[in-house]
């Protein structure tokens, strides 16, 4: 049976189907993005309460913005265009437009991944003393070294640890060639199974040996080195099948039969089950520990989640990153940020001078106001960008490193909704708006390909179709026309 | 809403020139924006600042649903079903204002960024 209405009208509301149904659907979106705008509303309203919470004005790029925005409108014209072409009956120009409208949403996702993405892989760090520090970061890790003991937990034990040191072995820097700390696969030698404060001499279980890479040296002597960046991918790239396990008795352990042992103990009786597995690295390794892995840490030792415990040295504790940007809003005297102790003295000077041009030229175009109350003159003062000044040994330039040392963080996070409530709104708005896009994109697309088998069987039917495809796409533009002066000019 | 095809092709021209004139209201917006003439109110983000811009996103949204959209030649009953779409905005927006009028919250709004 056909579907009454799809092509012609109905005589009592004069619109055919689809024409009512896009009307309905565009009015629940109306009110999903309305949500959503009153959400950035409140958001905005309410960062007013805190005065050491500066909503992010002009944080984002204006030109990227701009240029979403001409491809969306382009976007808009030739959809309307395709529209046009299939109720002139003309085929092959209705092609030409719907395929310029699909490359318009591609460009604009294309630009919208690499704003995202530049977000994501910026960071900024709040120091205790409200100094904010924005840029890359290049290293977050705690560095412990000469981590020679580790303890599994016998309940739920795994070999998520071996998994660790071949991933977060550290290049030590203080090791020339070969080094220990480059063997991912370090040798380790039983310690006695222990059973709670009882501790079994060695012998009365069957003990493990680990060793690793291509080939075992049961006499601990040191594997073919991992020298550099890529050798150490190249290590990375070992499968777990790489691993060779050795026992006390020289019997050789795959990965899978070290698993089973540890389940074996694991399944000893109350009262004979130990409740760790302790093992002895006879090569102590540097180990680069993520700070969001370890549960609980301090300057010997630190525990994952899982509840093996390596016990080693605290060697470095800092976040490394490199500064393009500071804001020193929050610092009530910037001369005594503790940003000028991490970076050379002339990036200071530079700062200094630059705040008091931009305050005294404030000042003299404003002679009724005090610069340090206007928030627009305050940020332009005190939100300063770095230029790159500092030249490395290849002759290339880049910012300056910082190396804050953990204690003066008071927080940091990449640029990604969890780092404050303009990220957050901007993400969730922007990421749906860009979904839509990517949902009209394939309706598009879809009357693109496949609708010339509707087009030879009633022209009408494909153009109303393609009209209220056009509908939604015309929709997905207003919402960004709302989105760009709101997120990147306000 | 046009339905021969003489009458679409009188409309082809509309069609680009609308496209010309949201091209030339983006420019006027990201202008606005920068350019320190324009820059109403007192110093930074006020509330003209934020009038004008909504302005100009109206006018640009305007033409888009007017002439892209069809709306203005388009059936009663799609009027009736988004006059409820308009009311229920215009509510959800309303609790924004009471927010902002709301003794309890920090007065402080047109002063911050």
């Amino acid at each position: 049976m056909e579907i009454p209405y799809t092509v012609t009208a109905r005589e009592d509301t004069g619109l055919w189907n689809a024409k009512i149904g896009i009307w309905l659907f565009l009015a629940s979106e109306v009110m999903l993005f309305g949500g959503l705008f009153s959400g950035y509303i409140f958001l905005r309203i309410g960062a007013g309460a805190d005065p050491l919470y500066h909503w992010p004005t002009r944080t984002l790029q204006v030109e990227l913005g701009f240029i979403n925005t001409l491809v969306l409108i382009a976007s808009s014209v030739t959809v309307v265009m395709a529209w046009v072409s299939l109720k002139l009956r003309r085929w092959n120009q209705f092609r030409k437009y719907m395929f310029i409208t699909l490359a318009c949403a591609a460009a604009f996702m294309c630009i919208k991944s690499y704003e995202y993405s530049k977000k994501f892989k910026h960071s900024s760090v709040i120091l205790t003393d409200g100094s904010v520090v924005d840029g890359h970061i290049h290293q977050n890790s705690f560095i412990y070294e000469g981590v020679n003991e580790v303890s599994i937990p016998v309940e739920g034990a795994s070999l998520d640890l071996l998994d660790f040191l071949e991933d977060y072995h550290h290049e030590a820097h203080d090791h020339g060639g070969h080094a220990a700390a480059h063997d991912p696969y370090a040798q380790v030698v039983s310690l006695p199974v222990k059973d709670g404060d009882k501790a079994h001499g060695e012998g009365e279980h069957e003990v493990v040996v680990v060793e690793g890479g291509d080939e075992a040296h049961a006499d601990g002597a040191e594997h073919e080195s991992h020298k550099s960046e890529g050798d150490h991918d190249q290590a990375d790239s070992h499968s777990k099948g790489d691993l060779t396990f050795t026992n006390v008795a020289g019997e050789s352990l795959n990965r899978k039969q070290l698993k089973r042992y540890i389940k074996e103990v694991g399944m000893m009786p109350d009262g004979e089950r130990p409740t760790s597995i302790d093992l002895r690295l006879s090569h102590p390794v540097e180990l680069a520990v993520p700070p969001r892995m370890p549960t609980s840490r301090d300057d010997s030792s630190f525990t994952l989640r899982n509840g093996v415990t390596a016990r080693g040295r605290l060697k470095e504790d800092f976040l490394d990153i490199a500064v393009d940007a500071i804001d020193l809003r929050n610092v009530p005297n910037q001369e005594d940020s503790a940003v000028w102790q991490l970076i050379p003295e002339s990036y200071k000077t530079s700062y200094i001078e630059t705040r008091d041009e931009r305050l005294n030229e404030f000042n003299e175009e404003h002679p009724g106001l005090v610069a340090l109350e206007e928030p627009e003159a305050t940020r332009v003062a005190l939100v300063q960008p770095f230029e790159k000044k500092e030249i490395d040994a290849d002759g290339k330039e880049h910012y300056p490193t910082a190396l804050i040392p953990r204690d003066q963080v008071a927080r940091y996070s990449a640029h990604t909704p969890r780092w404050n409530t303009f990220y957050a709104i901007y993400f969730t708005m922007t990421g749906l708006h860009g979904l839509h896009v990517i949902g009209g994109a394939i309706v598009l697309g879809h009357f693109l390909f496949f609708g010339k088998r509707i087009y030879d069987k009633n022209p009408e039917h494909l153009a109303n179709r393609v009209e209220v495809g056009g509908l939604f796409w015309h929709f997905v533009d207003l919402v960004w026309i709302f989105l760009f002066p709101i997120m990147y000019l306000f | 809403m046009a339905d021969s095809p003489e009458e679409i092709e009188a409309h082809i021209k509309k069609y680009w020139m609308v496209g010309g004139i949201l091209v030339l209201g983006t420019l006027l917006t990201v202008a606005v924006a920068k350019i320190k003439f324009f820059d109403l109110g007192g110093p930074g983000l006020t509330w003209e600042d934020i009038v004008l811009g909504l302005a100009i996103a109206t006018t640009k949204t305007s033409f888009v649903v007017l002439i892209f959209m069809h709306m203005n030649n388009e059936k009663s009953l799609i009027y009736k079903v988004l006059m409820f779409t308009i009311v229920f905005v215009i509510g959800l927006f309303f609790l924004s204002y009471l927010a902002y009028v709301d003794p309890a919250v920090y007065d402080n709004f047109w002063n911050n960024e």
